[in-house]
């Protein structure tokens, strides 16, 4: 395709997951899809905004506007940094016509990675193998707050030697909610022991999500307490191993 | 000391600097009126009413509705009634019967304190109904001289005598039937879809925690 | 009597509390398992259960915007009934005209249907107070009320008491046999509640709705006892907010087909009231007089305020408690106050103040599941957003608390850091050094703000370089 395409890297994946990163861009490579990845790029903001700081927030997503204003597509691993971008960043610059303006391009212009393959490109079928047993979470912010549900699902359907196996209570939240997890720690653990118990009664090896910070958190319950199974990001899945 | 006028205009003048004026009459939405498979509905509703804990029957005549009537007054062990004065309950000639049968009516009360008291010592309460919507097995009852509340509400037992004619497909054809008189209803409308219900301790279904623990609804032809 | 203060504050204490109650867990898990089912099965019985859902949504939106006209039509249509509309801008000014009321009637007994709005305002204790004697007739309200405790769940009261527990409850304030069958539990109340339907002076209601074309407010049922209450008694006194009005009867009907199928997955409830005025000449019960009391207290302010807006637009339903991955684990005590579950959570800091209920906007994890199910189209996630804005911002009007200086010094910085690429890089790499030297993984050992982190998860392991500078070194190798 002729479009340009950004490659918007969520500050987790950056900082802790950058093998998501690599994956994204072992899937563009194996499809062809010429793409920049603007290394003056950091972070969406999104921690800023749950915070309620929003002096902060607008700064930052001012610049992120002006660092994608170019491409046709930005294209990042995550649900909620899009939601982000989309639903907030007109949001927060709703008192600055001119800068509402760029918001509102920039946020029409932005895509969680599975909508931009399935819907965008038309692909479900990314020519991936993965050999696993395998379970899928919702991250909330992707099924809920985006709309995502099909897409990720069409393109798991045709990873070859993934076998895909229901998730019981697929769709409620992990407990992550970014600061929330270290601030109420106690709730958090009852919410990802829930998700992890699910994991393990689903027999799957492997839980698939398209959110760094889920993983971050289911991971990190698991290896703590030494259940079974491994977390996998979507891109991760889609570049094969 | 509270001054309502005053309170109104602080209150309604506060909310309209940031409101919007309705941009549509405040009119129900009606939709056409259609011809009703009685039958159909019928089936509906019993289906309905019946998976709600509640007893549907089907009579053809005059006769039959009296000796459903005495059937269920059996079923129940009752010597006592209370009953409206709906119009169907008159042409059925529902006191005489009763009476007849040793059931004792008791005389319907004008003073309101006498009327509680007839209501909360009958057994059962013989009420008709205005309307009944076969989706959900619901009878509709408008309030007034000629049927009281508490008819169908304090005995342990109620049983609602309506014409197979009143079915509807559900409440939406309620308000559609109701039509311009919904500028004019009575004091209470009271839908009923059961007995009473609670699951209130330990989530245990119980019937008749208030209301009536029995509820029949016979249709007559 | 128990006169019951907002515990607001007391969120991360009640919190422990209630997560440590192992049976209280599996009696949430479970009774939200059973709701969301009940709920999804009935709204797929719908011809089109989403689209039924999107045009409540749309009624509650149109009827708040335009609230005040329909509140205008509302009374006047009711007037014409024949009810008397009262206005009262906050609790003290309606407990105070109910109470006068009453003393006027010379009344020594009221009966009380379930009502937030009252247990708002704090009604029944006042009256109590003040000499007449009050009883809740929905039975797990009434059995909450014996115990001097607040409701553990939105649509079940009382259902984390044993029967064991009722039993000893009513032997000891009632004097009733003890006995370990509900049903005879439940038929003690209902003959002491009836002897207190026939002998009330005064009935008292909150409404699910106000119907603007018709002046009707109707309630919603399934025990009889707000028929009894709006019926025995010669006074009928409704409690209604003034966000309760909807526009038409058939906007009505739409939305109790959603209230019912989203609180308890019911087509309908056993009873819907639909009341017109008082009783009409030559009825024989019902009440002589119905007094309408339309309540603000501190609605009007919420309504001003275009963020917080839509939180007007519930129904009341309780759904997005049961869908609430937060509540389901801690349950409605934790929250303090009237509202519990993610409205709890709105407007509990709305009514009472922002610095009065802080943790109830942070505690959440956003996930929006509130607002996926909401019949109402209450923008739930969004305004915990906003009112963590507004506690940041120490929002005097919301009565926030000024947000400690360090807190804010924190954002600070770290706006700056993402502001420029360079800072950026230093400093994560600055980070990611610090956290592999502290342990990653086994030994947690993270700033004060983080810890929660570890206490029953591994820190992720940071990365040794970053996709940053992996892709910059690739790119370079590319080039050549």
């Amino acid at each position: 395709m002729s479009d340009s395409v950004a490659l918007f890297v969520p500050c987790l994946v950056d900082q802790f997951l950058p093998e998501i990163g690599q994956s994204v861009v072992k899937v563009f490579r194996r499809l062809g899809i010429d793409f920049s990845c603007d290394l003056r790029q950091t972070c969406c903001g999104q921690p800023l905004i749950n915070a309620g700081y929003t002096e902060g927030a607008k700064q930052v997503a001012k610049r992120f506007i002006s660092i994608f204003e170019g491409p046709d597509y930005i294209v990042a691993p995550s649900g909620s940094c899009i939601h982000t971008v989309r639903e907030h960043y007109p949001r927060l610059l709703a008192d600055e016509p001119e800068w509402h303006k760029r918001a509102c391009e920039v946020s029409g212009r932005s895509y969680e990675l599975s909508q931009f393959l399935v819907s965008k490109l038309g692909l479900d079928d990314v020519d991936a193998r993965y050999k696993a047993r395998a379970c899928l979470h919702e991250s909330c912010a992707i099924l809920r707050r985006l709309g995502i549900s099909d897409e990720p699902k069409s393109l798991l359907k045709n990873v070859k030697g993934l076998e895909l196996v229901p998730l019981n209570d697929a769709d409620v939240c992990c407990g992550f909610g970014g600061e929330f997890a270290a601030h109420y720690p106690n709730i958090s653990e009852a919410i990802v022991k829930d998700k992890a118990n699910n994991f393990q009664a689903s027999g799957a090896d492997i839980l698939i999500l398209g959110e760094p910070g889920c993983l971050l958190n289911i991971r990190g319950y698991i290896s703590h307490n030494g259940l079974h199974g491994r977390v996998k990001h979507i891109a991760e899945i889609l570049a094969g191993e | 000391m509270m001054h309502s006028a005053t309170n109104r205009s602080i209150i309604l003048n506060r909310l309209k600097r940031f409101a919007v004026r309705p941009d549509a009459p405040i009119e129900s939405k009606i939709a056409k009126n259609r011809v009703h498979d009685l039958d159909a509905l019928y089936s509906s509703f019993s289906q309905a009413l019946t998976a709600n804990g509640g007893t549907v029957i089907q009579v053809n005549k005059k006769d039959g509705a009296l000796e459903s009537l005495e059937n269920i007054m059996k079923e129940l062990d009752a010597d006592t009634a209370v009953i409206s004065e709906d119009s169907v309950l008159k042409t059925l000639g529902l006191k005489e019967h009763l009476n007849t049968r040793g059931i004792n009516v008791l005389k319907g009360e004008k003073n309101p304190t006498a009327h509680k008291g007839t209501c909360f010592s009958a057994d059962v309460g013989i009420t008709g109904a205005d309307y009944a919507l076969a989706d959900t097995g619901t009878i509709v009852i408008f309030h007034g001289k000629n049927n009281a509340r508490l008819l169908s509400l304090a005995p342990p037992a109620h049983i609602a005598i309506v014409e197979k004619g009143k079915l509807l497909p559900d409440i939406d054809t309620l308000v559609a039937e109701i039509g311009p008189s919904r500028r004019d209803l009575p004091s209470a409308m009271t839908l009923i879809t059961g007995p009473s219900l609670t699951a209130d301790i330990a989530l245990q279904a119980i019937y008749g925690v208030h209301g009536p623990k029995k509820l029949y609804v016979i249709f007559i032809e | 009597m128990v006169v019951i203060e907002p515990e607001t504050n007391n969120f991360r204490e009640l919190v422990r509390e209630n997560l440590a109650n192992e049976q209280q867990r599996k009696l949430l898990g479970d009774f939200s398992l059973i709701l969301k089912a009940l709920r999804d099965f009935s709204f797929g019985e719908m011809a089109d259960g989403h689209a039924a859902l999107q045009g409540g949504q749309k009624i509650r939106e149109y009827a708040v915007n335009s609230l005040p006209y329909l509140l205008e039509t509302f009374e006047e249509n009711a007037t014409k009934a024949g009810a008397k509309v009262i206005w009262a801008r906050d609790a003290r000014e309606a407990n105070a005209f109910i109470i006068s009321l009453a003393k006027e009637k010379g009344a020594d007994l009221c009966v009380k249907g379930k009502s937030m709005v009252s247990e708002e305002i704090g009604l029944r204790e006042e009256l109590i107070k003040n000499g007449i004697d009050t009883y809740e007739t929905d039975l797990g309200e009434f059995i909450v009320q014996l115990a001097g405790k607040r409701p553990f769940h939105i649509v079940g009261p009382a259902i984390n008491m044993s029967v064991d527990e009722v039993s000893c409850l009513f032997n000891q304030v009632l004097g009733f046999d003890k006995t370990q069958n509900p049903v005879d539990l439940t038929m003690a109340a209902r003959i002491f509640l009836r002897d207190k339907f026939e002998g009330a002076q005064i009935g008292i209601t909150g409404a699910n709705m106000a119907v603007a074309e018709t002046g009707s407010i109707i309630l919603v049922e399934n025990e009889g006892n707000i028929r009894f209450s709006t019926s025995a008694p010669e006074t009928h006194i409704a409690v209604v907010g003034i966000e309760k009005v909807v526009p038409t009867l058939s906007d009505a009907t739409h939305m109790l087909k959603l209230l019912t199928r989203s609180c308890t997955g019911q087509r309908i409830s056993e009873y819907v009231s639909v009341i017109t005025g008082p009783r009409k000449a030559g009825e024989v019960d019902g009440p002589e007089e119905l007094y309408i009391v339309i309540l603000d207290n501190g609605r009007s302010r919420i309504y001003a305020d275009e963020a917080m807006k839509s939180a007007l637009q519930c129904i009341k339903c309780g759904l997005c408690a049961a869908v609430c991955p937060v509540y389901t684990h801690v349950g409605g005590y934790a929250y303090g106050w009237v509202y519990s579950g993610p409205i709890g959570a709105v407007l509990n800091p709305l009514l009472l103040g922002l610095g009065k209920a802080k943790h109830l906007y942070q505690a959440t994890t956003l996930c929006g599941a509130c607002k996926d199910y909401c019949p109402g189209g209450v923008d739930i996630p969004n305004i915990l957003l906003s009112l963590r804005e507004r506690a940041m911002a120490g929002d005097r009007s919301l009565a926030a608390d000024r947000p400690p200086v360090r807190q804010k010094i924190f954002y600070c910085l770290w706006t700056w850091v993402l502001m420029d690429r360079l800072r950026y890089k230093i400093v994560s790499k600055l980070f990611r050094m610090v956290l592999r030297i502290a342990g990653v993984g086994k030994l947690p050992i993270l700033p004060a703000g983080l810890s929660g982190w570890t206490q029953c998860r591994n820190m992720p392991q940071p990365a040794k370089k970053s996709f940053h500078d992996l892709y910059a070194e690739t790119s370079k190798w590319m080039a050549l």
